[in-house]
């Protein structure tokens, strides 16, 4: 390997490193079809709360698993993703694109 | 002859010189790359986007929900919330405050919501102001922050039914004394101190709980609108034929003021 060829690999690896810092890597949960419908899920509902006042906490957690049984989903898959978000951009991203200002 | 090894010890000795300042400079670079990035990225930018919730009626109480946005990733939300109107607060699990639906980070760019639950006497009238007192900490810069703000909820008087009776049989063996339940739906506001007392055929036993004179409701003294509790009562039809026989319910309980209403169930003896 030459000097020049040395140089540019270490630069690459470099510019790599400093990548890898600032978005979390290849680490980041990945966004989907399924995080997207998720994320329809949880825009709707925050809309939904927004508008509606509930007797009971339980009624409001009902109308929370009526939406993701709608859509095929459960509650353990949205608690997972919804603690996914601060950790993916994309994730993160697509419930922005479904976020209305409600 | 002696030329050229020195030349060659040289050019190695300068190439192993350059790999190893570059490898030296691979975590510097890194690291340079990083720290701008962390020091220039801009405070998270939280705001109540909340600033009147669904009317409520006088006397109700409910579970309401204040929605927040951020431009950065925060962790660590908290909120608490006092009333005006004597209206009382509390918050989900019994907490002594309340948090982001599912988790107390909120992702940059996105909406979430924090509910709690306020009961508002039937004194109160027009609306009544909560203030709104949150905390977090910035994902970014690992600062804690706050923010204040008051949120309105309108007020209407309610002027529709008590309740509804959800219970319209029961059916007892004419062998055995048997606890049968009463089912009830709050339609007011709050139907507080809700007592129900029972007269049916000649021969038929009633005995309420603690050998009392009325039922109260299983779950609290007072029968909140939209929730459904009920109320126990035994009957012993060991004197009745098999048949069926109409009981009548009477209501009693405030809503606010003193008030009485009356029901029929079916009593089906076997």
């Amino acid at each position: 390997m030459s000097s020049r060829s040395a140089a540019r690999l270490l630069l690459a690896l470099a510019a790599l490193a400093a990548a890898g810092c600032g978005t979390g890597g290849s680490s980041e949960p990945p966004a989907t079809s399924e995080t997207a419908k998720l994320a329809k899920v949880q825009a709707a509902f925050v809309c939904e709360v927004a508008r509606t006042n509930y007797p009971t906490e339980q009624q409001l957690k009902a109308a929370l698993v009526t939406r993701l049984r709608a859509a095929d989903l459960t509650y353990s898959g949205w608690k997972q993703w919804h603690d996914s978000l601060v950790e993916s951009r994309s994730r993160a991203a697509q419930l922005a694109s479904f976020t209305h200002h409600c | 002859m002696d030329r050229q090894p020195t030349v060659m010890t040289v050019r190695l000795s300068t190439h192993r010189r350059l790999v190893g300042l570059l490898a030296g400079l691979v975590p510097v670079a890194a690291v340079l790359a990083m720290a701008p990035a962390a020091s220039a990225a801009p405070k998270a930018k939280v705001d109540l986007v909340t600033s009147t919730v669904p009317a409520m009626h006088s006397g109700e109480t409910a579970w309401v929900s204040t929605v927040w946005s951020t431009s950065a990733t925060i962790t660590d939300f908290t909120a608490t919330m006092s009333a005006t109107d004597g209206a009382t607060v509390a918050y989900p699990a019994g907490r002594a405050f309340t948090s982001l639906y599912g988790s107390s980070s909120l992702a940059g760019d996105t909406q979430d919501f924090a509910a709690f639950k306020i009961t508002v006497p039937y004194s109160a009238s027009g609306s009544v102001t909560v203030s709104v007192s949150a905390t977090w900490v910035d994902g970014s810069k690992g600062k804690p922050d706050s923010l204040t703000s008051t949120v309105i909820i309108p007020l209407s008087r309610y002027a529709g039914p008590s309740l509804t009776q959800v219970t319209t049989q029961v059916s007892v063996p004419r062998a055995t004394p048997t606890w049968v339940q009463l089912r009830f739906t709050g339609s007011a506001p709050m139907l507080d101190g809700f007592r129900v007392s029972v007269t049916g055929p000649t021969g038929l036993a009633v005995v309420y709980p603690g050998d009392g004179s009325s039922s109260g409701l299983n779950g609290t003294t007072g029968l909140q609108g939209g929730v459904t509790d009920y109320a126990g009562i035994r009957l012993d039809a060991g004197k009745l034929t098999p048949g069926s026989y109409a009981l009548r319910l009477t209501e009693t309980f405030s809503r606010p003021d003193p008030t009485t209403e009356t029901g029929t169930v079916t009593l089906v003896v076997a």
